[in-house]
């Protein structure tokens, strides 16, 4: 069976499921809403600063290197400088002087000649500084001390420059001389020394190399001057030496050329030998094996595109003989030196350097970004995993929360439910009252409260009066059993004679006579109740009815010396049961014989009344109080309770009248007044009009069918 | 022994009447309850069967008014009303027994006796008196262990006088208690009934047990009379 209770419970929790879900979608999508709208808002911001830093970040990297390619630019000239200056310095010249415009178109002239006439060249016009005139013949050159060699300047001597690149490689001596401290040692005084054009400084002692050994010892000795850490970044520093603008030897100075900690060699494009015009750095990228491209500027060490010019001396041609050391040396015979092209050095410096990391700021912005984004991301998922494990628990609890206290006030609700099944349960056959009052259960159960009160009033009338028919019928059977029994049994105690015998058969059969329609009474109703009679319609004279039911009981009213008068319209008719309204009558009249007051009359008035017939049955009788009135109808109900008058009448007369009348459409009203008399009135339905005949028993049972159309 | 059939059932009543007479009961009869009243009043009955369902005035209510008003006569209800709530009402109201209808005379006839019995304060059914003995049940006398045979009267009579046994009996007592409303009264009849009974209890045995009080009326010998006395 279903319980109410949780069928209650079951829909509130539907409900408020439903409630909670859709709140909590609600709540759920609004806060994605807000938390997406944040999101985004904060993406566009972090990408914002995002744009700014990365701005920044280029402008940041643009200008490093800028900076950088400054920085290596200011390194290369500062190199270059430094370059120029040591080699004047170990060139034995002023790094400060430049060619004059006449010098150098000599020296341009000179270098043409040269090409044009490679061949010896006409004697060089020298003037000695000490004067003109020639030279006494200078002292044998002597080796200078090492200590002394590096106090002194170099000179360089170029013996042959005319000859091919490979000539002049081996034919090339390059002398160091060693200087002599003017007025010192008596040197100076040598007039032929001082004054040999050759020995421009004459100074003992010197060294000498061939060409290429003297450019190597150049580049070493200028390499010697560098010290690990003058410069941060990677230099290399080459010299080319030839001819003008016709390199024969390049040489790279081997120490430094470095890169961090590595030496490396940072190959030079050959176009750096013969140019002319590379006055200006030129930055270019250059593959260094481990180390990546590398930035470098690279820069020759002459300002102005022009080549540093050193004059060259040349020494005795291999052919003169050796000097021969005499006290008074002869005057050696110099060939004139051709003033033409002269040795020329052309310093190319690099300067590279590992390029700086141009998108750090910028890999470290968008990285920052990244991660912010991802951040926001992350928090915003977290958040909303949060809010949603938070509904979801506070939807829980709730609703656990509500399955128990829906639980318990449904039963409280319930209860007014629980108080009338308990007084329901109450009511017994004993007692049919409703142990409740209404106002304990509220005005929604009150309508079943009156209800179930009025039913069982019902019920309990029902119940009595059945109890009550029970009773009486027993009772009703049981006295006429006794009568008969006892007569039966006197009868039998001792033998009697066969007139008595007959007289006791006889009140024998009486009594049983009496018996039978007493139960046909009973069956009679009993049929009644249960549905089971027909009424037969027929078209019925009420007149002629009444009349002979009148003559039937004028007997019986003619020994109790009452007079029986009856009043009929003629030609009254009816459709209905005859039989019936018969047993009607005769009841009623019987009925007005036994409570008549001897010599008393009865009226039988049968007339028609509109569309109906009324039948009247007024006798002259004691009467009735209201009380009784309202009561001869019940079954067993008899005014004077033990009246046994006729004998047949067992208080079922008026019962099975009044059922028969309702059978008959009719009713039946009583006016009465203790003392005076009583009148039954019948009245049953009879249409003025032409009545069709209906057929016969055409009606089955009920009271609801009609008797007549 | 005298009762009072009160019913208004007339063939009923025309049985139990003739079956309590020829039991040797006095019958009297109401057909209501006013009837019956005023005959209870008037008369002394041994015993008093009471219909409940009585025209004008009903049995129960006729009982509570006798018990109200002291008379204490032996009420046997006979009705027709078979609850147990019925009998149980019915004798809390001051009935001394319960019968229904339907029931055998034997039965009616057996409570009877039984009521009257005690209405003695006698328990035991056989009446002793000396060598007399009266069985109430089998309605037979012996002296001496021989059967008497008695008439219904005489042996009515008898039993009244065992039942007041060594007490006198006015003639105007067995009159009231063995003769009914319609018995002719007619002066000696009591006395022709008690020499019928001398004749055929104490003839040819001693002791006599009928006796004679002169002036007051008979009386059976009782344990401290003298017993060689002749009446």
């Amino acid at each position: 069976m279903r319980s109410i209770r949780r069928s209650l419970l079951g829909y509130l929790l539907v409900l408020i499921a439903l409630a909670l879900g859709a709140v909590g979608v609600l709540v759920d999508r609004f806060a994605n809403a807000a938390m997406r709208t944040r999101e985004t808002a904060e993406e566009e911001r972090i990408k914002r600063a995002f744009q700014l830093d990365e701005q920044e970040a280029k402008a940041r990297v643009e200008e490093a290197k800028r900076k950088f390619e400054a920085d290596l630019l200011a390194d290369a000239k500062r190199l270059a400088k430094e370059v120029q200056y040591k080699l004047a310095v170990i060139l034995g010249q002023n790094p400060e002087r430049r060619l004059t415009p006449t010098e150098w178109l000599v020296f341009q002239a000179g270098a043409f000649i040269a090409g044009q006439n490679p061949g010896p060249s006409p004697g060089p016009v020298f003037r000695s500084p000490g004067g003109p005139g020639r030279f006494p013949e200078p002292p044998p050159p002597v080796k200078a001390t090492e200590e002394e060699a590096r106090l002194f300047h170099l000179r360089v001597g170029l013996m042959e420059f005319a000859a091919p690149p490979a000539v002049l490689a081996t034919g090339i001596t390059i002398s160091a001389l060693q200087p002599r401290v003017p007025g010192g040692a008596g040197a100076f005084s040598d007039p032929r020394v001082f004054n040999d054009p050759r020995r421009y400084n004459p100074f003992p002692g010197w060294a000498e190399y061939d060409g290429p050994h003297m450019i190597t010892r150049v580049a070493e000795t200028l390499g010697k001057t560098f010290e690990d850490d003058d410069h941060p970044a990677g230099f290399q520093i080459t010299l080319i030496a030839g001819p003008y603008n016709r390199p024969v030897q390049v040489v790279t100075v081997p120490y430094p050329a470095r890169v961090g900690t590595d030496r490396v060699q940072l190959p030079l494009g050959t176009e750096w030998y013969t140019a002319d015009q590379e006055a200006e750095p030129k930055f270019d990228e250059v593959a260094v094996p481990g180390h990546g491209a590398l930035r470098r500027v690279v820069a020759g060490a002459s300002p102005n595109g022009r080549p540093m010019v050193f004059s060259v001396w040349i020494p005795s041609p291999p052919s003169l003989s050796p000097p021969v050391p005499v006290p008074n040396p002869p005057a050696v015979q110099f060939r004139p030196i051709p003033r033409g092209p002269h040795l020329s050095f052309r310093v190319v410096v690099q300067v590279a350097r590992a390029p700086i990391v141009l998108d750090d700021g910028l890999t470290v912005a968008r990285e920052k970004h990244d991660d912010q984004l991802a951040r926001v991301r992350t928090e915003t998922q977290l958040e909303l995993a949060n809010l949603r494990a938070r509904l979801v628990v506070i939807g829980a609890v709730t609703f656990a929360a509500l399955v128990l206290g829906g639980w318990f006030f449904v039963a409280r609700g319930l209860a007014p439910l629980h108080i009338l099944s308990d007084a329901v349960s109450r009511v017994s056959e004993k007692d049919f009252r409703l142990p409740v009052v209404s106002t304990e259960l509220g005005h929604e159960l009150a309508p079943i409260h009156a209800r179930i009160t009025q039913t069982l009033t019902l019920l309990q009338r029902a119940f009595a009066r059945e109890k009550q028919a029970v009773a009486d019928i027993s009772h009703e059977l049981r006295t006429p059993i006794a009568s008969l029994l006892a007569t039966i049994d006197v009868a039998l105690r001792k033998p009697r004679t066969p007139e008595q015998y007959r007289t006791t058969l006889e009140e024998c059969r009486l009594i049983s006579k009496q018996l039978g329609q007493l139960v046909e009474r009973i069956m009679t109703l009993a049929s009644l109740d249960a549905g089971n009679d027909h009424t037969h319609v027929a078209r019925t004279d009420a007149s002629e009815l009444a009349s002979g039911c009148a003559a039937v009981i004028r007997p019986l009213a003619a020994a109790n010396n009452i007079t029986v008068a009856v009043r009929a319209e003629d030609e009254l008719m009816l459709h209905t049961d005859p039989g019936k309204l018969r047993e009607v009558l005769m009841n009623l009249l019987h009925n007005a014989v036994e409570y008549n007051d001897p010599t008393g009359t009865i009226d039988l008035t049968v007339r028609r009344a509109g569309e109906t017939a009324v039948f009247e049955v007024r006798d002259t009788g004691i009467g009735m109080t209201p009380e009784v009135r309202d009561r001869i109808f019940e079954r067993f109900y008899r005014a004077d309770s033990s009246r046994h008058s006729t004998g047949v009448h067992a208080g079922l007369g008026l019962a099975i009248v009044k059922e028969y009348v309702a059978r008959l459409n009719g009713t039946i009203t009583v006016e009465s007044e203790p003392g005076k008399g009583t009148t039954f009135r019948v009245t049953l339905p009879a249409p003025s009009g032409a009545p069709t005949p209906v057929p016969t028993d055409r009606a089955k049972s009920g009271r609801a069918v009609p008797a007549a159309s | 022994m005298r009762v009072l059939l009160v019913e208004d059932n007339p063939q009923l009543v025309k049985a139990y009447r003739q079956g309590l007479e020829e039991e040797g009961f006095a019958v009297d009869v109401a057909t209501d309850g006013e009837e019956a009243d005023v005959k209870c009043r008037s008369t002394s009955y041994d015993v008093i069967v009471l219909d409940i369902m009585l025209p004008k005035v009903d049995g129960l209510t006729l009982l509570k008014r006798w018990r109200g008003s002291g008379i204490n006569t032996h009420v046997l209800m006979l009705t027709a009303k078979a609850t147990t709530a019925d009998k149980v009402g019915g004798l809390d109201i001051g009935a001394d027994d319960y019968l229904v209808k339907g029931a055998d005379m034997d039965e009616l006839f057996a409570r009877i006796r039984a009521l009257i019995r005690r209405g003695h304060q006698q328990k035991d059914p056989v009446l002793r008196c000396y060598n007399l003995e009266i069985d109430t049940a089998a309605r037979t006398v012996r002296r001496a262990g021989q059967v008497v045979h008695l008439t219904p009267r005489e042996y009515a009579l008898l039993e009244f006088l065992a039942y007041h046994r060594g007490k006198v009996v006015t003639r105007s007592m067995i009159w009231e208690h063995l003769y009914d409303e319609y018995d002719e009264n007619t002066s000696n009849v009591v006395d022709v009934y008690i020499r019928y009974l001398r004749n055929k209890v104490d003839k040819g045995f001693e002791p006599a047990l009928i006796l004679t009080r002169w002036g007051e009326g008979y009386m059976l010998r009782g344990d401290d009379d003298p017993p060689l006395q002749k009446g």
